[in-house]
């Protein structure tokens, strides 16, 4: 058997693709832990108060559990069935809690963009002095 | 001084297209000096398909060197233009990785390898991430122009002139939407700026008189989002002695 055969062919290109993914995810990863890619502000409200937003919180934390969760349902599938034809379902339950979960944070958003906007002009007319 | 660039900085694509049609070059003439095969259109196939990921794994070793090294600058990848990171970013991207990791694992792990059926679940899942990302732009569209307040970047200078002369200030300004001048005086020994009555374009244009000796004159401008007035300039008018 040639080392250019077909089936050789197949397994290199499935190992390359893994090996491309992981490795740009591990350097994304790699990047965000070590503060090169910029996360200032990431669970800070933007209202004129400032200070850690629960809907961010909530909505940063329901994001990793749901990710972690269906990772391992894709593990789970790659485990149990030889020729899996379809991406795993993801139950409804975590799909409503997740819209509630954006619902919030997008409605704290734009209730924080109301008070941003009624704060009024910060730079009043300079008088002479 | 200049920086002496790299092996990799100069030109890296063109190195990987010289190496991959190396690459494709010596497949064939393997193709070729095995022979026994004979020259059938399934072993050019297989010879492409080698040359194609050869040439996909350069590409993708180059961009993640690049992303690695800094030259793909992934320093604002979740951030909002005001630089403060993005939350609707982050999740969006994280749920990207995802979907995009669990496609390929099933993909590569069918034999042979095949696409799998995305379920309504998971672009449902993709809908939502997606969706939120949308109207948090929008939304954050609207805090970044209550944010973005005008600001005088040009301010009028002061100015000498005699009876009779005609004399512009003019102050150029920035700001979101749309801005709105107003040219204000204030007399010596009052400390009130008082409006200018049909002042309200860019420049104040005057004929310079003796009882504008002394007045200061400064811009109000005004936006949706904010106030800001230039620094007072004051004009001079003095009598022509000449």
């Amino acid at each position: 058997m040639m080392w250019f055969e077909w089936e050789n062919l197949k397994v290199f290109v499935r190992f390359e693709m893994i090996a491309l993914l992981v490795a740009i995810m591990l350097s994304v990863v790699h990047r965000l832990l070590t503060g090169s890619i910029n996360t200032k502000g990431l669970l800070q409200a933007k209202s004129p108060a400032k200070g850690i937003s629960p809907a961010r919180v909530q909505l940063l934390m329901l994001t990793g559990s749901v990710a972690l969760y269906y990772l391992l349902l894709v593990l789970q599938t790659l485990k149990t069935q030889s020729q899996p034809l379809k991406l795993p379902e993801l139950p409804s339950e975590w799909l409503l809690v997740l819209g509630g979960s954006h619902t919030f944070y997008l409605t704290s958003k734009a209730a924080s963009t109301a008070r941003i906007k009624s704060a009024g002009a910060p730079n009043q007319p300079t008088l002479f002095q | 001084m200049k920086q002496k660039s790299s092996f990799f900085e100069r030109g890296i694509f063109y190195y990987i297209l010289l190496f991959a049609g190396g690459v494709v070059g010596f497949i064939f003439a393997t193709w070729i000096l095995a022979g026994g095969a004979g020259v059938s259109m399934d072993n050019l196939k297989v010879a492409i398909g080698w040359g194609g990921a050869l040439l996909v794994g350069l590409i993708g070793t180059a961009i993640v060197y690049r992303m690695y090294n800094g030259t793909i600058n992934l320093t604002q990848l979740i951030s909002e233009p005001t630089g403060e990171a993005s939350m609707s970013r982050f999740q969006l991207l994280i749920f990207t990785f995802v979907v995009a990791i669990s496609f390929i694992l099933i993909t590569v792990s069918n034999k042979p390898p095949a696409f799998p059926d995305i379920p309504p679940t998971v672009l449902a899942l993709l809908g939502i991430s997606a969706g939120s990302y949308v109207v948090s732009k929008g939304i954050q569209k609207d805090i970044t122009i209550a944010r973005t307040r005008p600001s005088i970047s040009v301010s009028p200078e002061s100015i000498t002139a005699v009876p009779g002369q005609s004399v512009t200030f003019t102050a150029t300004a920035t700001g979101p939407g749309n801005l709105r001048y107003q040219w204000q005086r204030i007399v010596p020994g009052q400390k009130v700026a008082v409006d200018m009555p049909g002042q309200d374009q860019q420049s104040l244009k005057l004929i310079a008189n003796t009882v504008f000796d002394a007045n200061e004159f400064q811009c109000k401008l005004t936006a949706d989002s904010g106030e800001a007035t230039s620094a007072p300039v004051t004009l001079h008018v003095q009598e022509d002695r000449g």
